[in-house]
């Protein structure tokens, strides 16, 4: 369960010419088949050629399209599914005359919106004309006189009179437009005026194509923006009541024809003969039956069926590149020989559905490969182990577990990449991780950063010494740091030893047992032969090299740097150091617990402060350290469970996972708006 | 005022510096990478959670600051 993919059969269909329309609609209708892409000319095959009648489809479905984005339509959903034939019989006896009454109506509307457009463009372009008050026949049409109209800043009417340039200047009347004017000239000396006025600001104002008083013009102007509106109104509403009527049986069409069309072009991704089509791909395969089943119900006996092996897959592509052209060369040949089942083979988990949350990331990193282990199932215990103990909090955990409930059912769809079924999976986990802080808590006797029992309690002010471990329970996290540190420690080395035994068990499946045991059972002696040497190197008071427990140290070690130097060479040796970094790494399981219990003390300290003075200051006091557990909450969110993330990407899987797998993607998809 | 010796002094010095150097060397790590994070995710939205992971990745080394700095306070009678 979990660990490995869902166990796949090759298989190679092969159809005759007539009988292919029957079956890839069988088989697009079946979403079962991961159909393997045909390369033109591979095994001497060329790509099938599109079924008749997908371009009367296209044609339909580009009209149809463009219906659908005429009319808006945004996303609907739908309680009840269409039976297709009906649909399609009902659109095609109304089809044309609906595209016609369409489109008119949409043409007319954008018609009708560009004028909209055109019209406020016009009066926000006479505004200045109204402000200056002037006739709008005064600025145009003389023989000798240039008028300029524009903005500037500052007073260029001195220089000009200096100039002894002759000028008439109208200023506009109102004051919030002081920089607004309209300059007369004689034509000649344009050039000169425009160089003085353009070192102060000046930017022409457009003008403005019209006769009479401004005002006047923008009175008409209203009108006849009012009565266009009013036809739009008219357009628009008629489109609503298309839409209300029509829009729904068109879009459960569109659905229909997208998937004719895919039925119609999937003979393009298979190989074919002029008789026949191949198709090849992958099927679960303990649904090979209902496969053959469904096949045999499309087109009788007339289909043949093939598993292929992985021997018949490598001896296949060779033959293919002999087929192409001659004798194979070494290096195609080296190529035939790893073609690579686990990275080839699509991948369908089989996590029961709490352990998808996890599944999605590793995802985030990589897709497993179809004979790896799906580190999901692991992640499942160690992940909220993680998280707890780095929070640690009874009140933190119920609180998340609360948060949990109220995420399930509120009707917040999420954010981002974080909606729908993920978003569920999600807050699944995060109640979980609930769950272990509250044990986690219990551990460290924390509610809410409050010592609740432990030396200083406030409940229970007393503790349990447990002989077994020398440990005194609840464990007081800032008093027994170094208590703290090793449980980390510990945590951190089986935690990698777990990552590499995993490890072994891929190498093992990939390169053999040599491999696995060189490479990765080498470490895990390192590691532990690491431990009880660095162990007696800083605690113990004198260092005797002879002393049994030192001696077996240091020979696992050897033994192990030998193994590694004999399976992966000198450059093996680098990685010596960040081993030790890997497992220092993981006393972050204590220092981001502890700052979230530094955050939380300090709110309740802050707050008590508060409290203690009495009066009104009690409310505020609550209010503080209210809101301190509310930020620290949601920081807990975000830093502990990105840290847990972070132990299992960079110091777990390092260890054993490769990824890069292919997901399982049946050819064919599921229907939403019709049925059959 | 309890007198705590120079030699103690030393050693919360020591601390300080341990937790404040490594914080800022995380951090100027961060920075670089949390840039490209950001790039990379505002051209494919997939690229979040990997962008946001790899941003994390230097705080290690204040995780290592902070360690060193509780062995050391923890040398503080």
């Amino acid at each position: 369960m979990g660990l490995k993919a869902e166990p796949m059969t090759r298989v190679l269909i092969v159809v005759p010419k007539d009988k292919v329309p029957a079956a890839t609609s069988a088989l697009y209708d079946l979403q079962l088949l991961h159909v393997h892409d045909h390369v033109e000319g591979r095994d001497g095959l060329a790509l099938g050629h599109p079924l008749k009648g997908a371009s009367v489809a296209s044609e339909m479905l580009i009209r149809l399209r463009a219906m659908i984005a005429t009319l808006e339509i945004p996303e609907v959903t739908v309680d009840m599914r269409r039976p297709i034939t009906s649909l399609m019989e009902e659109l095609e006896a109304k089809f044309d005359h609906l595209e016609h009454e369409i489109e008119t109506l949409g043409d007319n509307r954008n018609r009708l919106r560009a004028e909209t457009r055109n019209i406020e463009q016009q009066m926000k372009n006479l505004e200045p004309y109204i402000s200056l008050g002037l006739d709008l026949d005064v600025y145009r049409d003389y023989e000798t006189l240039e008028v300029i109209v524009g903005n500037l800043t500052g007073d260029p009417w001195k220089v000009l009179r200096n100039a002894k340039i002759p000028f008439e200047l109208f200023k506009a009347k109102d004051a919030s437009k002081t920089g607004l004017f309209a300059l007369f000239i004689e034509q000649d000396r344009t050039d000169e005026v425009r160089a003085i006025i353009g070192e102060f600001n000046f930017t022409p104002v457009p003008s403005f194509e019209g006769k009479g008083d401004p005002r006047t013009m923008r009175v008409r102007l209203k009108e006849k923006l009012a009565k266009v509106n009013s036809s739009l109104e008219e357009v628009e509403l008629d489109l609503k009541t298309i839409r209300k009527v029509h829009g729904e049986s068109l879009f459960a069409a569109e659905e229909h024809l997208s998937i004719q069309i895919e039925k119609a072009e999937s003979p393009l991704r298979c190989g074919s003969t002029p008789n026949a089509l191949f198709v090849e791909g992958w099927v679960p395969t303990k649904r090979m039956a209902d496969l053959e089943g469904t096949l045999t119900d499309a087109v009788g006996d007339s289909y043949h069926i093939e598993v292929l092996t992985d021997e018949e897959l490598t001896g296949h592509s060779t033959a293919a590149v002999a087929a192409d052209g001659g004798e194979p060369t070494s290096e195609e040949e080296e190529e035939a020989e790893h073609f690579d089942t686990s990275k080839e083979t699509p991948v369908l988990s089989t996590n029961p559905e709490g352990f998808k949350a996890y599944e999605y990331l590793i995802k985030l990193v990589s897709t497993p490969r179809y004979d790896e282990i799906d580190p999901a199932l692991f992640m499942y215990f160690t992940f909220p182990l993680f998280f707890a103990l780095m929070v640690g909090d009874i009140g933190y955990g119920i609180t998340f577990i609360i948060l949990g409930f109220w995420m399930l059912n509120s009707k917040w769809k999420g954010v981002g990449i974080v909606t729908g079924i993920t978003r569920r999976r999600l807050t699944k986990m995060i109640m979980m991780s609930g769950l272990f802080t509250i044990f986690t808590g219990l551990m460290y006797g924390e509610f809410f950063g409050l010592e609740l029992f432990g030396t200083h309690g406030l409940v229970w002010p007393h503790y349990l010494y447990v002989p077994a471990l020398d440990v005194y329970l609840p464990i007081n996290r800032l008093e027994q740091a170094m208590l703290m540190i090793n449980l980390c420690i510990y945590i951190g080395i089986a935690h990698m030893i777990h990552g590499l035994c995993l490890g072994i068990v891929n190498t093992n499946h990939h390169h053999g047992l040599k491999h696995a045991i060189l490479g990765k059972f080498s470490w895990i002696l390192i590691i532990i032969g690491g431990y009880f040497v660095f162990r007696i190197l800083f605690t113990a008071d004198e260092v005797v090299m002879t002393e049994p427990v030192m001696m077996s140290g240091l020979i696992l070690m050897i033994t192990g740097i030998i193994m590694l130097i004999a399976g992966e060479g000198g450059g093996g040796l680098l990685e010596l150091p960040g081993i030790v970094s890997n497992i220092l790494s993981y006393t972050r399981l204590f220092a981001i617990g502890l700052s979230s219990l530094g955050i939380a003390m300090t709110f309740n300290t802050l707050g008590g402060i508060m409290v203690s003075k009495g009066g009104a200051m009690i409310i505020v006091g609550l209010i503080v350290a209210f809101l301190g557990h509310f930020i620290n909450i949601l920081l807990a969110l975000l830093a502990p469970s990105l840290h847990a993330l972070r132990l299992h990407y960079v110091e777990w899987m390092t260890k054993f996972y490769t990824g890069g797998g292919r997901e399982y993607e049946p050819f064919g998809r599921e229907r939403i708006y019709t049925e059959v | 005022m309890v007198d705590i010796g120079v030699g103690y002094g030393m050693i919360a010095i020591a601390a300080g510096l341990a937790m404040g150097l490594s914080a800022l060397a995380a951090a100027i790590g961060e920075m670089a990478i949390g840039s490209a994070a950001v790039g990379a995710t505002a051209e494919d939205r997939d690229m979040f959670g990997k962008g946001l992971i790899l941003t994390v990745l230097p705080e290690t080394l204040a995780i290592f600051g902070l360690v060193v700095a509780v062995l050391l306070w923890l040398k503080i009678p």
